[in-house]
């Protein structure tokens, strides 16, 4: 399995300017961005002070790194990455090189695999470079940058980056599930792409697509669909870890606040989350194994 | 018997499409390649041939019949085709990887990775001086070369080249020729070779199969599949009665001064006959034997 994971792994950063602009791009961006920051306040008297109204945390700034994968421009360029890791054997023709040597389902395991670690891999570097950034320019600008390292502080920091992290990489691999389906389904970059983007799009706006129908048929029980999307259930687990109670809905639409009350656990959102994710791996793999390989 | 046959397939059809779209691109194939044969797997362009070898490396699941390997069921004992090389259909590569790269990819994903015999199949293609750069810029010809490396790189006992002298110079061809003889005479390899090249085909294949619209329509030794077909070259006057009055009988080409006629060898003295019976004038007749090209473009335009 190690050589399997290698030869991905090869292969996937071996695609210098697809991995560079659609991976890399996060702690570079965020190097490039501190450089700059660094520069302007070592050239402009008062820059850095005026940049910090109130004095960073370390903490927060680390664990802050962890909110760009939920975002849905962030998600689009991993969206990318994904469609073009699986649908780039289709285009490039290399499926009847590999699908010989080693067992399908086994082949794409590993590309969900590769993607998670290098995927992580770039955001924990991210969170590095913003800790250190930061640290720079707080010392540039003269201002507390804490809190101070003690254990304790230490044992919450681990435990809040790991559910932080966590929560970003079940929505990467989510986005990942819907790109690489859309992409061996079509069987094209740009298909996966553009299909990828149509469920990232839709899927949060089930909700709203319900609304009027529950409303027209006088089904209520219609709108509690919304509770077993991936959208609704991440923002739940956000909402247990970072204000212990679950979510409001307020993040779909106003009215939903009204119409079905915060219940949810977070182990009710964990095992929502984890059956979307054996569905859509276990479709994936269904589909690829009775795909014939004509190209 | 397992190792005796390592190609064997039993009424293998494959269907494309669904309902009203429904495309037979297999109808019904069986053979069997002994251990050790260069096998001639010919027909013309859309006959099936690659979709046969597809199914034989388990890229495309056949509709019907199946596929065995070695005697293991390709689909259900996929690991078999560990020890299947193929170059199927062209060449295709990562084209930002370079030669040596897209190797070691392959050699990890088969879990045979061995840098030195990387290098040495890399040698053996003449692309050792080229493996650093990257695929995108090599030509037709080089790509054919780096996929027969990738083919022989784990030293698998049956090779299955589908057209592998694309895109090659006649200096090209000429080595691969020699390559495919060496496979199988001085390494002991099964290769299983489709190609349009039939000279070449003629020269290093010891059976054939030909395949037309799907369907097997020849196969067999290929000197005996020769020799059931004579080429009777005769000198006869006039030509054009000779043509006319043997056409309804035989396949005929008309030359100049004489006509080729394809008959079986016994009915050698039936033509004759035919023509001194309508007081033809025959001043010679004899006998040519047939390439496998001639025998080929006859039985694929007859049953057409």
């Amino acid at each position: 399995m190690w050589n399997l994971y290698h030869a991905e792994l090869q292969k996937t950063v071996g695609n210098r300017w697809v991995v560079g602009f659609l991976l890399w791009i996060f702690p570079v961006g965020a190097l490039g961005v501190f450089l700059f920051l660094g520069l302007m306040a070592l050239a402009m008297e008062n820059f850095a002070q005026n940049m910090f109204t109130d004095p960073p945390l370390w903490t927060d700034s680390v664990i802050a790194v962890w909110g760009f994968p939920t975002n849905t421009l962030v998600q689009m360029l991993l969206l990318g990455l994904t469609a073009v890791t699986f649908a780039g054997e289709y285009q490039w023709g290399t499926w009847k090189n590999i699908i010989p040597r080693h067992r399908r389902p086994a082949l794409i395991g590993v590309k969900f695999l590769t993607l998670g670690t290098l995927v992580v891999f770039s955001f924990v570097l991210m969170s590095i470079i913003v800790g250190l950034g930061f640290a720079v320019l707080t010392r540039i600008a003269d201002v507390p940058y804490g809190p101070a390292l003690s254990a304790a502080v230490l044992r919450q920091f681990a435990g809040d980056y790991a559910l932080n992290a966590a929560l970003a990489f079940i929505t990467v691999l989510i986005t990942a599930v819907y790109a690489a389906f859309a992409a061996m389904l079509m069987r094209s970059m740009v298909g996966g792409i553009v299909v990828g983007l149509g469920f990232v799009i839709i899927e949060p706006v089930t909700a709203f697509l319900f609304m009027p129908l529950a409303a027209w048929l006088e089904w209520d029980w219609l709108l509690h669909i919304v509770r077993f999307t991936p959208t609704y259930n991440v923002n739940n687990i956000s909402s247990w870890v970072r204000f212990d109670t679950p979510t409001n809905l307020s993040h779909f639409f106003f009215e939903m606040r009204n119409l079905i009350p915060p219940v949810d656990s977070m182990a009710f959102s964990l095992t929502v989350l984890a059956v979307w994710l054996v569905v859509g791996i276990g479709l994936i793999l269904v589909l690829f194994q009775r795909q014939d390989i004509t190209g | 018997m397992s190792d005796t046959i390592a190609i064997r397939l039993e009424d293998v059809s494959k269907t494309f499409g669904r309902r009203k779209y429904r495309v037979p691109a297999v109808r019904e194939i069986s053979l069997s390649v002994a251990a050790g044969q260069v096998y001639g797997f010919l027909g013309p362009n859309g006959a099936g041939k690659t979709t046969t070898i597809r199914m034989i490396m388990d890229l495309i699941r056949p509709s019907a019949g199946a596929l065995f390997v070695y005697g293991r069921n390709v689909h259900s004992d996929h690991t078999v085709l560990q020890r299947v090389g193929a170059l199927v259909e062209g060449a295709a590569f990562y084209p930002f990887l370079t030669g040596r790269k897209n190797l070691e990819v392959l050699a990890r994903t088969g879990n045979h990775y061995d840098a030195a015999r990387i290098q040495t199949m890399l040698d053996q293609v003449g692309l050792a001086d080229r493996a650093d750069r990257q695929v995108k810029g090599y030509s037709t010809g080089m790509k054919q070369r780096l996929g027969l490396a990738a083919a022989l790189l784990h030293d698998p006992d049956l090779v299955i080249l589908d057209e592998p002298t694309n895109g090659l110079d006649p200096a090209g061809i000429q080595e691969m020729r020699t390559f495919i003889r060496d496979l199988a005479q001085k390494q002991g390899k099964t290769v299983f070779l489709s190609s349009h090249l039939l000279g070449e085909v003629e020269q290093v294949c010891d059976r054939v199969a030909i395949i037309n619209k799907g369907q097997i329509i020849r196969e067999g030794i290929v000197a005996d599949l020769l020799a059931a077909q004579t080429q009777l070259v005769v000198e006869a006057e006039p030509v054009d009665r000779a043509t006319a009055v043997l056409t309804p009988h035989w396949p005929v080409t008309a030359n100049e001064k004489t006509i080729t006629v394809l008959v079986a060898r016994d009915e050698a003295p039936a033509v004759v006959q035919t023509l001194v019976a309508h007081e033809v004038a025959v001043y010679q007749v004899r006998r040519e034997r047939q390439s496998l090209e001639q025998f080929f473009l006859e039985v694929t335009g007859r049953e057409s």
